[in-house]
């Protein structure tokens, strides 16, 4: 029983860090070149907009420009929304974060060098956390340094920001990526390769959301009166998605995410403690998930074909409602089986053949 | 330097034994002369380790050789074959083969004596001529 | 040293290790034996905990290796299928085991660097399986270890690296005193250096002992009477088998030989040898030379 929590392991974080360098340097320069440059050109494009009104005599509100500069620059930096591209770095980075630490380890059966090495299950988990973490951050430090650098020389952008906005602006950007990353984290401990990691991770994401929807309009489509519920549909999601690690896009600085990420990051490790080495390269890590994985994927396509064979024919006849009934039966059974053969597949096309 | 045969039922260490045996009898060791150390020999012969310590030990235990801490094991200088009884029986054993053989062939007594004879001389002859 | 206790372990629903009982004293080369497919690597494996048996438990230098940084720090492991982190270059892959382990003597890991001269900027994945093994025994004593645990060490390898190998493990264990178990499924290089065996197949242990004790007991004789083989003789218990060809037996015998000659001495026998058995022919008898494809193994 290891009773030290904080684990720093100097030789197994090198390794590890050496893993992600590239993606650290890839997603830094991403974020240089759609916010950094945005923010820190102001100085000049400002300057350079007066310079242009005063030498063709236009009149300008100086403070209104100003203060426009101002608002946009703190949309930039405190609305994931402001740029396409920002949620991209959300979701995508903690995943393949994790993706690169432990399911390509797992992909290339290189925990076996690890396992027979003087080193604990947890020093190996604790040193890729921290690895994790530190690569969330990183990105955002080093072009939020380069924006608080950018004050000192330009006493222009000054008008537009300050230091602290910058720091909330890393600091929000790591709020957010926390429990999908402990989310990853999970999924990690309990997939055995890289694409069921990555292709997990993203549908139990959305899971909520999506399956909601999909009961809603295969409901809707049985001819189920919904009511009142079809106005406040859009609503039901959002709240739902409040559950989910997605809440913290529409949820600013609430604690609750950061704690339910420890959380999660606890589960994970417990979960990674009773990993098998010999279930690495398998789609799923523990045996006893298989039956439920593939009747899970089995009711998602079933709703989901059942919901498609229901458009196909309504686009060509106009059905009674009993036969509508019929049809999306019909598109259960044959969803249901498809999905059951297409999940059962994908776990034995990786199973052992020791 | 020594003529091991794995496929032997005879142990590893027996022939080893055995073959200093011989060579201090064909005069190949003398007595006072360094052998090589357990190390050494289970390198150059790519035996067990424990097989050529087994040996050693044995050796000193018939007081063939006599090991000194630090220094190394040495043929002693006193060697005086001793009479083993279950090495008498085996002995005894082969010259009844021999003397079956031999008998079955047609030689005669006389003769099984003095290919007896002839045999010593080609061992001990090495060391007669010193 | 090492001692497996009761192993059971399941591969998905195969359960390829059975009951396992396994004692590899101090000092000693023990070497494991048994066909492809036997469990010799699911043994080791688990020997070193990269698995967990279901069953049984593994001491190791007298502790239980489960989650053991202390141990593991002086077992040195060279698998046969080595799998290190591909793009690592051979000096970093160096740099982990040095900076891993306490007990690293960086003397002779350049010793054996002069032996074995491999490329230190070549990238893992462009090595040869050959050059691999050769790594991984550098690396692994390196680090000075108490135990040194291979499997198939020589599969895949020519020759002249072969005994370079062979020859290096001689010498671990010359210097140094290290407990080495050996799995291979080819008796014959084992059977010079080794001085412990143990057959594995299908799952279980069939026979563990020392080689000189199995020299020593089990013996074969050949054997005539003027009157037939006495009933006596046909019903020790102690023989393991009787062939004969005309007037000549052919009796293996598994223990107490001295008894047994004994007991046929006071019959008079006309014909009276003891002929050399290999360790090859030794398991042939002992294993009842039923259904065990024992003459796969052993080459």
């Amino acid at each position: 029983m290891d009773l030290k929590i904080l684990s720093f392991n100097k030789v197994l974080f090198k390794k590890d860090f050496n893993m992600v360098k590239f993606l650290i340097l890839f997603i830094a320069g991403m974020l240089f070149a759609t916010t950094t440059i945005n923010i820190i050109s102001r100085g000049n494009a400002f300057n350079n907009l007066q310079k242009y009104y005063m030498e063709n005599g236009i009149e300008y509100n100086r403070e209104k420009i100003v203060e426009d500069y101002k608002n946009q620059v703190d949309w930039v930096l405190s609305d994931w929304n402001s740029n396409g591209i920002n949620i991209l770095f959300i979701i995508g980075m903690p995943i393949t974060l994790i993706a690169l630490l432990f399911s390509e380890e797992k992909r290339q059966r290189t925990f076996e060098v690890l396992q027979v090495m003087p080193y604990t299950r947890y020093e190996i988990f604790f040193n890729k956390l921290l690895v994790a973490l530190v690569s969330m951050a990183l990105p955002f430090i080093i072009n939020g340094l380069i924006m608080i650098l950018a004050l000192g020389f330009s006493p222009t952008l000054r008008m537009f920001y300050s230091v602290g906005q910058v720091i909330k602006w890393i600091l929000l950007y790591f709020y957010y990526q926390l429990p999908i990353l402990a989310f990853a984290l999970i999924f990690g401990t309990i997939t055995g390769t890289t694409v069921s990691h990555i292709i997990l991770t993203i549908i139990f994401l959305i899971f909520p959301m999506g399956i909601t929807t999909l009961i809603f309009w295969n409901l809707d489509m049985l001819g189920l009166n919904l009511g009142n519920v079809n106005m406040f549909f859009e609503n039901i999601l959002i709240n739902i998605m409040n559950y989910t690690p997605l809440g913290v896009l529409i949820n600013q600085g609430d604690i609750i995410y950061i704690l339910v990420s420890l959380g999660m990051i606890i589960l994970a490790k417990i979960l990674f403690s009773k990993n098998k080495i010999e279930r690495n390269g398998e789609t799923l890590e523990f045996e006893k998930t298989e039956s439920f994985f593939k009747f899970g994927v089995a009711i998602c396509t079933a709703l989901l074909v059942g919901l498609i064979f229901s458009w196909i024919f309504n686009d060509y006849v106009s059905l009674s409602q009993v036969s509508v009934v019929l049809i999306m039966f019909l598109g259960y059974v044959v969803g249901g089986i498809l999905g059951y053969i297409a999940a059962h597949f994908s776990i034995k096309v990786n199973k052992s053949k020791a | 330097m020594f003529n091991i045969d794995i496929s032997s039922s005879t142990p590893i260490y027996e022939q080893i034994v055995d073959n200093v045996k011989e060579g201090i009898l064909k005069g190949l060791f003398e007595p006072g002369e360094k052998l090589p150390s357990v190390r050494e020999l289970a390198k150059t012969m790519r035996l067990n380790p424990n097989t050529v310590q087994k040996a050693y030990q044995e050796l000193e235990r018939q007081k063939v050789t006599i090991t000194l801490r630090g220094k190394g094991t040495y043929i002693s200088t006193d060697y005086k074959p001793r009479k083993d009884e279950d090495k008498l029986m085996e002995v005894k054993e082969m010259f009844k083969k021999g003397i079956v053989e031999a008998h079955y062939m047609g030689f005669n007594e006389e003769d099984i004596i003095n290919m007896i004879k002839e045999l010593l001389e080609e061992l001990e002859g090495g060391k007669a001529n010193d | 040293m090492i001692r497996g206790y009761n192993i059971d372990k399941y591969l998905g629903r195969d359960k390829i290790l059975n009951n396992v009982n396994i004692n590899v004293n101090k000092g000693s080369i023990y070497g494991l034996i048994g066909p492809n497919g036997a469990g010799k690597t699911t043994l080791l494996k688990t020997l070193v905990d990269i698995y967990e048996p279901e069953k049984g438990e593994v001491f190791i230098l007298g502790e239980s290796i489960k989650d053991n940084t202390k141990i593991k720090a002086k077992i040195g492991y060279v698998a046969d299928n080595l799998k290190f982190y591909p793009n690592f270059k051979l000096e970093d892959t160096v740099d982990f085991y040095r900076n891993t382990y306490p007990f690293w003597d960086e003397e002779k890991f350049i010793q054996l660097k002069n032996i074995f001269k491999l490329e230190e900027k070549k990238k893992l994945k462009s090595l040869s399986k050959g050059m691999k093994t050769q790594l991984a025994l550098m690396l692994n004593l390196s680090i000075s270890p108490k135990i040194l645990i291979l499997d198939e060490p020589t599969s895949g390898l020519d020759p002249v690296i072969k005994r370079k190998v062979l020859d290096i493990i001689i010498d671990e264990v010359a210097e140094n005193e290290t407990t080495v178990l050996i799995s291979s499924h080819h008796l014959g290089e084992l059977e010079r250096i080794c001085d412990y065996i143990g057959i594995i197949h299908e799952g279980q242990i069939l026979l563990e002992d020392s080689i000189e004790h199995l020299k020593l007991n089990v013996r074969k004789i050949q054997v005539a009477f003027k009157n037939g083989l006495p009933e006596e003789i046909k019903n020790n218990p102690d023989v393991l088998s009787i062939e004969n060809r005309g007037k000549v037996y052919e009796i293996i015998v598994n223990e107490n030989m001295d008894i047994f000659m004994e007991s046929i001495k006071k019959h008079n026998p006309i014909l009276l040898e003891t002929i050399d058995m290999s360790l090859e022919e030794i398991f042939v008898y002992k294993m009842g030379g039923v259904g065990y494809g024992f003459e796969d193994i052993i080459l």
